[in-house]
């Protein structure tokens, strides 16, 4: 299957602003984040909590000159006024639910805009809540946005608060609490879930929606039978358990992708869609580290049509045969 | 313990042929303090050449294979097995193989011939069997077992050293040699099968007797075998001669380790093998791995060390009144029992397949024991995991009138000494020992089920299920951090797909999206035209998700052929270097609606070149 998508946004002339911000870079401490790229960070939480974040809008002057010239033009193009469009820097955590502008500067001002800014703290002079969630990490969307409401037109952007370009960061943490912990199946949750008294294993997703955001939804829940999970607990280090630990994380994640495929149209998302959910993850770790987002749809179109064939790349992933092996010949030792 | 498990014939030797040996060194130190400690060696030797002739001929070996050819029955009613050295007793070059078992420090089977009172009559002669006195481990007679098995002639010889009597002055020292045959005919001559190679009493020709003295000592030697002397205490003691033993050295090791280790690591004494080649062997039970367990449970049962209150336990098991028999005080001491797990190992092992083929079935097994520090069995205990190993040891003690519990389980004992029986015929055994054997094993294992229901993990909360294997990978999981599987490129696509898309206003505040979808096969399309079904669909964004579909009007004009087979699918042939441009319109919308063109391209049939369904 051959298939493309493009998002139409109701206006017209904004394309010369399409680029204008992919210059920028996200400094969290000594660690870059390019736009539109996320980083992971491997840091204890008072050391995430004291890190410095930076956005340098370009590598240098002469670049530098060029960004803001690149807006100046790019404004000119599409026949909005510098004085009605402001730069904003807005930092989200999913985790605390929040949204804070740690940036803000009106382009007709571009000529005061420094060429590296520290967003570290809020506007009460703290470090921005935002900011401070070291198990989850946060994200980060730089836009061009309309400061105020302009005389409506046909095809031109008017509402305050419109974005005219704009671009993400996302900084994670190796803290992330976002780990599907077994829950332990008991009898009294086989009961209520009405399945059989020997079922092993159950992926319950009532309630959480894996195209949207992750960590602003309850988990899904994985129940594994209790008295299984009790002897896996007990020998959480062996080979044999490691096997069947990433079995275990195989049949949740395939879980998902069955979900995807079964209840979502296949032309339903693009990959920038669920970006920041589980279904998201599991198309990154699908994908190739250098996957642009081309690939990334072409992974999630290979989910949505083909779920067995996602599935049994999975287990490329997860090296499933190694572990396996390995299992089988400490047996044989 | 089916793994690397010694044979029949070495484990019987092992067990009775040892315990009636360490019983008669215990013998010697209760009626001697200055007895040095007991030592025992089993060497194996070959005899070639003039030495085979002289052995031969000294034990008239040529007469008993001049008997097994005179005989009308064959060998397996003799008892024997199919190959022996009697096959070639003749022939001096091939190698006669033999086991001598040589005690130190024993008392020696002492005992008047006459009236079948010698300790050498009831082990080598006597066809019933004698109990021994308490504590001991044996029982006379059933000892022969043990030798007879071991030969392929089943034939051996004794050779005894023991101090002098006061009820026979002037005997020390005995030789008397055995062959055990079944029942059978010569000449229409029938024949016991029992044969004893000594000398003939005057008075009674037809009664063989032992050599005693000068007399057995010079057969002693002619056999090869060292004289012994009743004046070194070290020389009391017998040796036994086995012929063409049936067992092999690292076997009967095995054996000597499986079933003697706490005696072994007691040091109560001294056992070695020598090989045919004269390397000696000692056995070291420690270096089995499953031994090992026994001896750790062992070493806490004897307090030595502390148990692992998290995998370890040691009791001191007490008589229960339901059980044990009237006259047995409630809550006297049984024995002590402690047990052992290895929950990241053995505890837990699977039944798995071993290299021949065979399957493992573990078991929860505890080494009984007592006095004499034999193992008397491994009792089962539990079939499923987690499995545990253990060990008890009988209570030594006599109290308060009552004879020892040891000594009540000794009585249990068949004459293999190798279980503690709690049922058995009327009249065949003391009732109360019975009832104190069944008192004990149900005991243990009572007391093992509560161990092993200890050590089963509980059912862990979810905060405490800690799987740091599947937590690293779902980590990565969440973290999207795959190594990846190559994805193709989008020029791999059979199908180009370039969309032009031109927005306009509709009318006042509704706008609408105008354009054209270019499909063209690609190099990657294998035939030259494909049957395909195209899709051109517009769907608003709401709430930053894909929503409702648009109505979509779409023009054909430049796509000859294709039809719309359903809302937005259209199905026609697609052929190579014709492109095919589909127009389209969507519905007017709110002008401040966000939308997304969906496209995509499938082929539904490939359809050779020229035969298009046109």
């Amino acid at each position: 299957m051959s298939t493309a998508n493009r998002t139409i946004r109701p206006f017209k002339g904004l394309t010369a602003l399409d680029n204008v911000l992919d210059t920028a870079l996200l400094q969290f401490g000594p660690d870059r984040c390019p736009a539109t790229k996320r980083i992971h960070v491997d840091l204890l939480a008072h050391e995430y909590m004291v890190r410095p974040v930076k956005l340098e809008w370009a590598p240098d002057d002469r670049s530098f000159t060029q960004f803001k010239a690149h807006i100046e033009s790019g404004l000119r193009m599409a026949g909005i006024g510098a004085e009605a469009v402001e730069l904003i820097a807005i930092a989200k955590s999913s985790y605390l639910k929040l949204a804070d502008i740690v940036f803000r500067h009106r382009v007709s001002d571009l000529g005061s805009l420094e060429r590296l800014i520290d967003i570290t703290k809020g506007r009460e002079g703290n470090r921005a809540r935002a900011l401070s969630a070291p198990f989850t990490g946060f994200e980060l969307e730089l836009a061009l946005i309309l400061a105020f409401h302009l005389k409506p037109a046909a095809l031109k952007p008017f509402r305050k608060g419109t974005w005219l370009t704009r671009v993400q960061f996302g900084v994670e943490t190796t803290l992330s609490q976002i780990v599907f912990s077994p829950i332990p199946l008991t009898p009294e949750i086989r009961h209520s879930l009405q399945i059989s008294a020997k079922a092993t294993r159950y992926v319950d997703l009532d309630g959480h929606d894996i195209t949207r955001p992750a960590t602003e939804q309850d988990e899904p829940k994985f129940y594994v039978d209790a008295d299984f999970l009790a002897q896996l607990n007990a020998r959480r280090n062996s080979l044999l358990s490691h096997a069947f630990q990433i079995q275990l994380a195989l049949d949740f994640v395939s879980a998902i992708v069955r979900e995807a495929s079964v209840n979502h149209d296949s032309d339903a998302f693009t990959y920038e869609d669920v970006r920041t959910s589980v279904l998201g993850s599991v198309v990154r770790m699908l994908a190739n580290a250098s996957a642009d987002d081309k690939q990334h749809d072409h992974i999630l179109g290979q989910i949505l049509n083909r779920p067995e064939a996602a599935i049994a790349n999975l287990e490329h992933v997860f090296n499933v045969n190694k572990v396996f092996s390995d299992a089988l010949k400490a047996e044989d030792e | 313990m089916d793994l690397d498990a010694p044979s029949s014939a070495a484990t019987l030797m092992a067990r009775e042929v040892l315990q009636n040996s360490w019983d008669a060194a215990r013998d010697l130190q209760t009626r001697d303090s200055t007895a040095p400690q007991f030592m025992i060696e089993f060497r194996f030797e070959e005899l070639a050449g003039e030495e085979k002739c002289r052995f031969v001929e000294a034990f008239d070996l040529a007469g008993l294979a001049e008997r097994l050819d005179a005989t009308t029955e064959g060998r397996k009613h003799l008892g024997l097995q199919p190959v022996d050295c009697l096959d070639d007793i003749g022939t001096a070059s091939r190698p006669l193989r033999i086991l001598k078992i040589v005690e130190h420090a024993t008392t020696g089977m002492y005992g008047p011939w006459q009236q079948a009172r010698s300790r050498m009559y009831w082990a080598l002669v006597s066809v019933g069997y004698t109990v021994k006195s308490s504590g001991s481990g044996g029982s006379f007679g059933y000892g022969k077992a043990g030798l007879i098995s071991g030969s392929r002639v089943r034939s051996v010889c004794a050779y005894t050293c023991f101090r002098e009597q006061e009820d026979e002055l002037d005997v020390t020292r005995r030789f008397l040699g055995m062959t055990y045959w079944g029942q059978h005919d010569v000449n229409g001559s029938n024949f016991t099968g029992f044969a004893r190679f000594g000398q003939s009493l005057e008075r009674s020709l037809d009664t063989i007797v032992p050599f005693e003295n000068e007399a057995a000592d010079d057969i002693a030697s002619s056999l090869g075998l060292a004289r012994r002397s009743p004046h070194e205490i070290d020389d009391l003691g017998t040796t036994f001669v086995v012929i063409d033993p049936t067992v092999d050295p690292s076997d009967l090791v095995r054996a000597i380790e499986r079933y003697w280790w706490p005696a072994i690591v007691e040091n109560d004494f001294v056992v070695s093998v020598v090989d045919y080649d004269g390397t000696q062997v000692v056995p070291r039970p420690k270096r089995d791995p499953v031994l090992k367990t026994f001896i750790d449970a062992w070493d806490i049962a004897k307090e030595r060390s502390q148990p692992d209150r998290d995998r370890e336990r040691f009791e001191i098991l007490t008589a229960n009144a339901e059980h044990a028999p009237p006259d047995v005080v409630k809550g006297r001491p049984l024995g002590q029992l402690s047990l052992v797990s290895n929950l990241e190992d053995w505890s837990y092992a699977d039944q798995r397949a071993v290299p021949n083929g065979e399957v493992v079935n573990h078991r929860s097994l505890v080494a009984l024991t007592r006095g004499p520090r034999m193992v008397v069995e491994y009792h089962e205990t539990g079939q499923a995991p987690p499995y545990v190993r253990g060990v008890f040891v009988a209570d030594a003690n006599a109290m308060d009138g009552q004879r020892s519990i040891d000594d009540y389980l000794r009585q249990t004992e068949p004459k293999a000494h190798d279980s503690w029986q709690s049922r058995i015929a009327e009249g065949e055994l003391d009732p109360e020992a019975a009832a104190i054997a069944g008192d004990v094993t149900r005991t243990i294992r009572r007391r093992v089920d509560a161990f092993r229901r200890g050590l089963k993990p509980a059912i862990p909360k979810t905060e405490d299920v800690v799987l740091p294997y599947f937590n690293d990978v779902m980590r990565r999981v969440m973290r999207g951090e795959g190594k990846g599987v190559p994805a193709p490129m989008s020029e791999v696509r059979p199908i180009s797909i370039v969309p032009e898309v031109e927005l306009e206003v509709a009318s006042e505040g509704m706008i609408r999206v105008r354009g054209y979808v270019t499909f063209t096969l690609t190099d990657h399309a294998k035939a030259e035209e494909h049957l395909v079904e195209l899709t051109v669909s517009y769907r608003y964004i709401e709430d930053d998700r894909i929503g409702d579909h648009a109505a979509v009007q779409h023009f054909l004009e430049n796509a000859p052929g294709f039809v719309r087979t359903q809302e937005s699918r259209l199905r026609g042939i697609l052929r190579r270097g014709v492109p095919v441009r589909v127009g389209f319109v969507t519905e007017p919308y709110v002008a401040d609606w966000t939308g997304r063109l969906v496209v995509d391209g499938v082929f539904v049939d490939s359809v050779p070149a020229g035969s298009g369904a046109r």
